[in-house]
């Protein structure tokens, strides 16, 4: 009886297991739809730049820390867009652990020039 | 408030940019940046691209609206477009940017030309051409594959270093696509060596924007990478467009540097927060006197500004022949328009009677001061004082206390037989 149960597994849930196995070995992109997970938020050194009057936003990478100093990396257009309005500096918010930080921007730099090929 | 004078014409920076935000606790506030890496893969081979921001369904962690996955940056247009085959093709431009998406045919948009802000129609194919109302969200969707990621592949990436497979999971397509708030969003590649931040996700995007569609959204740092050094460095170079947030939340665009005849040919300052350069054969940075002025102005880049142009002429001229101090002078007495567009620039963020409020506080404690300062550092201040009232008088900005009290002082000058070539020239 024990040995036909057995059997009987096997050949029951032997399509199910491979599947899975299938699933596992596959790639990304022949996930199933549904499996696809997305976070509520960015990586951490990903943050959201604002500027508070302003109910428009972008995203900064934080690509380099030096003493008191943050160096984030965003678009130009992302706080110029809103300087007709420069009553309020813009900020760096990030998220970590569900507690936002602020940081004050001190100052902005672009390229004036793109580089020579 | 408009701008009294005229303000020159500045180039449109690169869209890409660097913030500098302090950090009052860098103990309590400890997250691990990007590891940088510039590689500048060219944009025809990017297949695939992937990019982790704010927009949208990042921000709440709530699924978008349907139409929301459609959505441009910008305001979306569509343009609807016979090519020589009578063909009807459709196209979608997002402005105000030199960026243009060909939905239908790829490569089809050679029928455009770009210019920052504007979409230009060449004439000859304009008759073909029926520009259709402006469309907030048209119901076209994107070719390009732009795909968010979720954070622990970063993680898994960046932090821990983990070897193995890729393991991301391809978010839902309507989740998937650019939308507002992606704007600077690291936009990374998958290389051979790992994942490679490759761009930020902008409007403008000159350096690619004839590649391909595809790559319109997003400008390689690669080509900027002694740049990014250089400014991580502090070393901000003349090429930089710079945007100074004053201690009273003004904000100032202006590039920061200037341009002074010295000895015979122009010699470039420029300056950050706290620090003062000149460019030269060989940057150095400027003296202690520089540095402590700026402190004593509480590191306000409005007036400290002032300080630097009129302490760097000083400087320049210390040591030097009188002939190349007069030189040097009459060269920034000719560049009060500069000024004046300096100040014309500054007036749409800070109001104008507070310049004069600050010059006139400054110069009544000079006054009271008076009789601390050596006869040398009278002048020296007073040439100093004289020329931001010369500003000031240019802009219209004096009232009739500050006329006189300067006036006075002059006369005081003279009757103290103080007298140096400024000081006569004021006299006259």
């Amino acid at each position: 009886m024990f040995h036909f149960l057995v059997v009987f597994s096997l050949f029951v849930f032997q399509p199910v297991v491979g599947y899975s196995l299938l699933l596992l070995r596959s790639g990304p992109s022949e996930r199933p739809e549904q499996e696809s997970v997305v976070r509520a938020a960015p990586h951490t050194a990903v943050c959201k730049v604002q500027i508070p009057s302003s109910q428009s936003h972008g995203t900064g990478t934080l690509i380099a820390v030096k003493g008191n100093t943050a160096f984030i990396l965003t678009a130009r257009h992302v706080i110029q867009d809103n300087y007709s309005a420069p009553e309020e500096r813009p900020v760096a918010i990030f998220s970590k652990q569900n507690k936002n930080f602020m940081l004050t921007v001190l100052s902005a730099f672009s390229p004036m020039f793109q580089p020579l090929e | 408030m408009p701008s009294k004078f005229n303000i020159p014409n500045i180039q449109e920076p690169i869209d890409i940019c660097i913030l500098k935000c302090y950090i009052p606790d860098p103990a309590t506030f400890s997250i691990a940046p990007y590891k940088l890496n510039f590689s500048a893969r060219p944009a025809t081979t990017v297949h695939d691209g992937f990019y982790v921001g704010y927009g949208m369904y990042g921000t709440n962690g709530e699924p978008p609206r349907e139409n929301d996955g459609k959505r441009r940056l910008g305001n979306t247009y569509m343009v609807e477009h016979r090519n020589a085959n009578k063909r009807l093709c459709r196209l979608t431009a997002t402005l105000p940017a030199a960026s243009l998406q060909c939905d239908t045919k790829p490569g089809s948009h050679d029928a455009f030309t770009f210019s920052p802000g504007t979409l230009t129609l060449n004439l000859d194919k304009a008759q073909e051409m029926n520009v259709l109302d402006k469309i907030q969200e048209n119901s076209f969707p994107p070719k390009s594959s732009f795909t968010k990621v979720e954070a622990d592949f970063w993680i898994q990436k960046f932090l821990t270093a983990e070897e193995g497979p890729l393991l991301f999971h391809p978010v839902h397509p309507k989740q998937s696509l650019v939308q507002k708030g992606d704007s600077g969003s690291p936009f990374l590649v998958d290389t051979e060596e790992g994942t490679s931040i490759f761009g930020v996700m902008t409007q403008l995007c000159p350096s690619v924007s004839t590649v391909g569609y595809f790559s319109m959204y997003a400008t390689p740092i690669g080509p900027y990478k002694s740049w990014i050094l250089d400014v991580l460095r502090g070393d901000i170079s003349l090429e930089t467009f710079s945007i100074f947030y004053t201690l009273e939340n003004k904000l100032i665009f202006r590039s920061a540097y200037t341009s002074f005849f010295y000895g015979g040919s122009f010699v470039r300052i420029y300056w950050d927060i706290g620090e003062l350069f000149i460019v030269g054969e060989k940057k150095k940075t400027l003296s202690a006197d520089f540095q402590k002025m700026l402190l004593m102005e509480g590191g306000e880049p409005v007036t400290a500004f002032t300080e630097v142009l009129l302490l760097a002429e000083n400087n320049l001229c210390s040591g030097s022949s009188e002939s190349q101090v007069v030189k040097t002078r009459e060269y920034t007495i000719s560049s009060y328009g500069v000024l004046s567009n300096f100040y014309a620039t500054l007036d749409r963020a800070i109001e104008p009677d507070i310049l004069g409020r600050k010059f006139e506080a400054a110069f009544n404690q000079f006054l009271w001061e008076l009789p601390l300062y050596s006869e040398h550092e009278i002048v020296f201040a007073f040439e100093s004082f004289y020329f931001k009232f010369r500003i000031l008088e240019n802009l219209g900005l004096q009232n009739e206390s500050l006329q006189r009290k300067v006036k006075y002082f002059l006369s005081s000058l003279h009757s103290m037989q103080l007298q140096s070539y400024w000081v006569k020239k004021m006299m006259e």
